[in-house]
C-alpha cells in the first residue's frame, strides 16, 4: 500500500480527455456521454460491473473502435477517428484482456517489433529504449525463447513489453490481473509501478480485482451501464455507497 | 540508445537473436546460393531433355508458390487469386510479345509491374474483409478470369484457344526456343533463385516480414504496437502479385503457349498441395514442397488414371502426420525461427 496517499494536486495535467464520448452498436448503447480527463502521470482505475462498458472505454481510447459520438482529445488533438496504429504513433499504447502475442515468434522478436513498429509509426526513436523495456518487464533472461511457451505472467510481461517498447506516453491496460494468482498479481503491480514511476507513462488500468485496484490506482472511475459513476481517489469510491450499491446490490434487497 | 531504430545495423547492447536482425543472414545466403549452384551444375550434367522440362516447370513453380506463401502462411491473408496474376503475367507478356513486338525480357518485366498494380487493386477490397470472406472474395476472381479470357479474344486473348507462337527469348544474342531445354534450364534456374530469394531474404527477413507475421498472428495487437495493415496488406499483395506475373510472363515465353487451362483446377490443387505437403509461413518448406510435388507427380505419370489419387492420398497423410508440412516436421523450432 502507497502509505503517503497522492495528493490530487500531484497530476493536474490533462493528458487524454474523453468530451461526451458515446458508442452505440445498432440499437445497444454501449457508452452514453462519458466525460472525464486522464491526467499525465497517474495510474487510473476503471471498474464497474460486467457489461458497464469498460472495454468499449478501453477501444474508443486506443483506436479499437472510433466513438460514434462526442470527441476523443490527446495532447489537444482531436484522436476520435484516428486508427490503431496511428495512436500507437502517438504514444498511445495498450495491452489486451487475453494475452495475444506474436506466437511464432520469439520472446525478444516480440518486443523488436513493439521498437521498430513504434519507430516506423510514430517517425522517430521510441521515446523507451529497447533495453529498458525489457529491463522494466525483467525478461532478459527469456528473449530467446519462444513465446509460445510463455507462462500467464510471462505472456502479460511479454505484451506489456511490446506495448513499452513503442516508447508510449500513456498505456491502456485491459484487466491485466485476470487468471493470475496473489503473488503474481503483487508481481505485476510492481512491474505496473516501475512503468509510471520509472518510465513516466500513464497507466489506465481496466480491472475487476478492486482491491488491487484501490492498491495501485491513484483514481478509480466507475462506470454503469455505459455512464459516468464517479471518478476520485480509491479510498473515496470504495467507500461509497452508491458504487457499493451497484457492486453488491441494494443494502435493503439483502 | 543511438542505434534503436534500426537494431539489425549493429549488435547493440541487447541479446535479442533474432533472423529480423541479420541474424544469420550470411550463413543462410550461402546456403541458398550453394544450393543454387548445385543446382545449375546439375543442370549441365542432365541430359535428358524431359527431366530438364520437368526442372525448367519447377523453377518457375517456385517463384509462384515462394510470393504465395508469401501472402498465405508468412502474412496469414487468405489470398486464392494466385493464379490470376499468373495467368495475367502469362496474358500480358505474351500479348506485349506478340502484338507490340515487345523484347520478351522487357515484356516480362511489364507483366511484373502490371501485375503489381493489379495486385494492389485485387487487395483494395480485402481491406474491408475478414479471413475467411477474403478466401471467397479471392476464389471468385479466380473463377471469374476465364470468361473474361474468353470475352477477351476480340481484343487478341485467343479465347479458349489462347495465344500461340509467342516470340522466343533473345539473351545475348541467341535465341531460346521452348526445345532449348538446357538453355532454359539456366534461364528459369536464374529467374526461379533470384525471385525465390527476394521474397525469403530480401523481404521477409526485413521489418516486413516482420509485420506480416505480426498480422498473422494477431492483428489487433499488431496494429497496437504500431503496424500499419492497409500499407503491409497491400504491399503483400503487390509483392506477391509482381513476382508470380513475372513467373507467368516467363512460362508464357517458356511454352510458348498460354490457354485459359493455367486457371484450370488441376493447376491451382497442385499449388495447393505444393504448400500443404511443404509447409506454409516457414522457409524453405514451400520450396521443397514445389520439388516433391512436381517430381512426385512426374513420377506417378506411370500409374496414369491413379495418379491423382495417389495424390490426394499423399495429401492426406502428409496433412495427418505432418500438419505443418515437411518443413515444420524436420525443422522444427529452428525452422520456424529461420522464417
Amino acid at each position: 500500500m502507497d502509505a503517503s496517499a497522492p495528493q490530487e494536486s500531484r497530476f493536474t495535467m490533462a493528458l487524454m480527455s474523453l468530451d461526451t464520448v458515446s458508442m452505440r452498436f445498432g440499437a445497444f448503447q454501449a457508452l452514453s456521454d462519458l466525460s472525464f480527463a486522464i491526467l499525465e502521470g497517474e495510474i487510473l482505475g476503471v471498474a464497474g460491473p460486467n457489461g458497464a462498458g469498460k472495454s468499449t472505454l478501453m477501444n474508443v481510447c486506443t483506436g479499437g473502435l472510433a466513438a460514434s459520438g462526442g470527441r476523443v482529445i490527446f495532447e489537444e488533438q482531436d484522436i476520435t477517428k484516428t486508427g490503431r496504429h496511428r495512436r500507437c504513433g502517438l504514444g498511445i499504447a495498450q495491452t489486451f484482456q487475453i494475452p495475444t502475442l506474436l506466437s511464432s515468434l520469439t520472446v525478444g522478436e516480440n518486443l523488436l517489433a513493439g521498437h521498430l513498429f513504434g519507430a516506423e509509426a510514430s517517425g522517430r526513436a521510441p521515446a523507451i529504449d529497447l533495453d529498458t523495456a525489457i529491463r522494466t518487464v525483467d525478461l532478459g533472461a527469456a528473449l530467446n525463447r519462444p513465446a509460445s511457451e510463455a507462462d500467464l505472467l510471462t505472456r502479460k510481461r511479454i505484451m506489456l513489453g511490446a506495448a513499452l517498447a513503442t516508447g508510449p506516453k500513456i498505456l491502456f491496460m485491459d484487466e491485466p490481473l485476470g487468471g493470475l494468482n496473489a503473488d503474481e498479481i503483487d508481481i505485476l503491480l510492481d512491474t505496473v509501478r516501475r512503468v509510471r514511476d520509472g518510465l513516466g507513462v500513464t497507466v489506465v488500468m481496466v480491472e475487476h480485482k478492486t482491491r488491487a485496484l484501490a492498491e495501485i490506482a491513484d483514481r478509480i472511475l466507475i462506470i454503469n451501464f455505459g455512464r459516468f459513476v464517479m471518478l476520485d481517489r480509491p479510498e473515496v469510491v470504495l467507500n461509497d455507497d452508491h458504487v457499493v450499491e451497484i457492486y453488491l446490490g441494494r443494502k435493503h434487497d439483502a | 540508445m543511438s542505434e534503436t531504430t534500426n537494431p539489425g545495423t549493429a549488435n547493440g547492447p541487447t541479446s535479442i537473436r533474432s533472423v529480423f536482425k541479420g541474424d544469420r543472414f550470411g550463413r543462410d545466403s550461402g546456403l541458398f546460393w550453394a544450393a543454387v549452384a548445385l543446382l545449375a551444375l546439375a543442370g549441365g550434367l542432365i541430359g535428358d531433355s524431359y527431366v530438364l522440362h520437368i526442372f525448367i516447370l519447377v523453377f518457375i513453380w517456385c517463384v509462384v508458390i515462394a510470393s504465395w506463401d508469401l501472402i498465405l502462411g508468412y502474412a496469414g491473408i487468405f489470398n486464392y487469386a494466385q493464379l490470376v496474376f499468373f495467368a495475367f503475367g502469362a496474358y500480358t507478356a505474351a500479348m506485349l510479345s506478340i502484338y507490340a513486338d515487345t523484347t520478351p525480357l522487357l515484356s516480362i518485366a511489364i507483366a511484373g509491374l502490371s501485375g503489381a498494380v493489379v495486385g494492389v487493386l485485387v487487395a483494395l477490397p480485402t481491406l474491408r474483409l475478414k479471413g475467411e470472406y477474403i478466401a471467397l472474395y479471392t476464389f471468385a476472381i479466380h473463377l471469374a478470369l476465364p470468361p473474361i479470357i474468353q470475352q477477351g479474344r476480340s481484343i487478341g486473348m485467343g479465347g479458349n484457344t489462347g495465344l500461340l507462337g509467342i516470340p522466343r527469348v533473345e539473351l545475348f544474342g541467341t535465341t531460346l526456343s521452348t526445345i532449348d531445354k538446357q538453355a532454359w534450364f539456366w534461364l528459369a534456374l536464374a529467374f526461379g533463385s533470384v525471385c525465390v530469394y527476394a521474397v525469403y531474404f530480401l523481404i521477409l527477413r526485413r521489418r516486413a516480414g516482420l509485420a506480416f507475421i505480426a498480422m498473422r498472428d494477431v492483428d489487433a495487437f499488431a496494429q497496437a504496437i504500431g503496424v500499419n495493415a492497409v500499407r503491409y496488406k497491400l504491399a503483400a499483395f503487390m509483392i506477391s502479385a509482381f513476382f508470380t506475373a513475372i513467373a507467368g510472363g516467363l512460362y508464357a515465353h517458356y511454352t510458348a503457349v498460354v490457354t485459359p487451362k493455367i486457371l484450370g483446377t488441376e493447376f491451382f490443387l497442385m499449388a495447393m498441395v505444393m504448400l500443404a505437403i511443404g509447409g506454409m509461413g516457414r522457409f524453405p518448406g514451400a520450396i521443397i514442397g514445389v520439388f516433391v510435388v512436381v517430381i512426385g507427380n512426374e513420377l506417378l505419370r506411370a500409374f496414369d488414371d491413379y495418379r491423382l489419387l495417389l495424390l490426394g492420398i499423399a495429401v492426406v497423410l502428409v496433412v495427418i502426420f505432418l500438419p505443418r508440412g515437411i518443413a515444420g516436421a524436420f525443422l522444427g523450432q529452428g525452422g520456424s525461427r529461420s522464417r
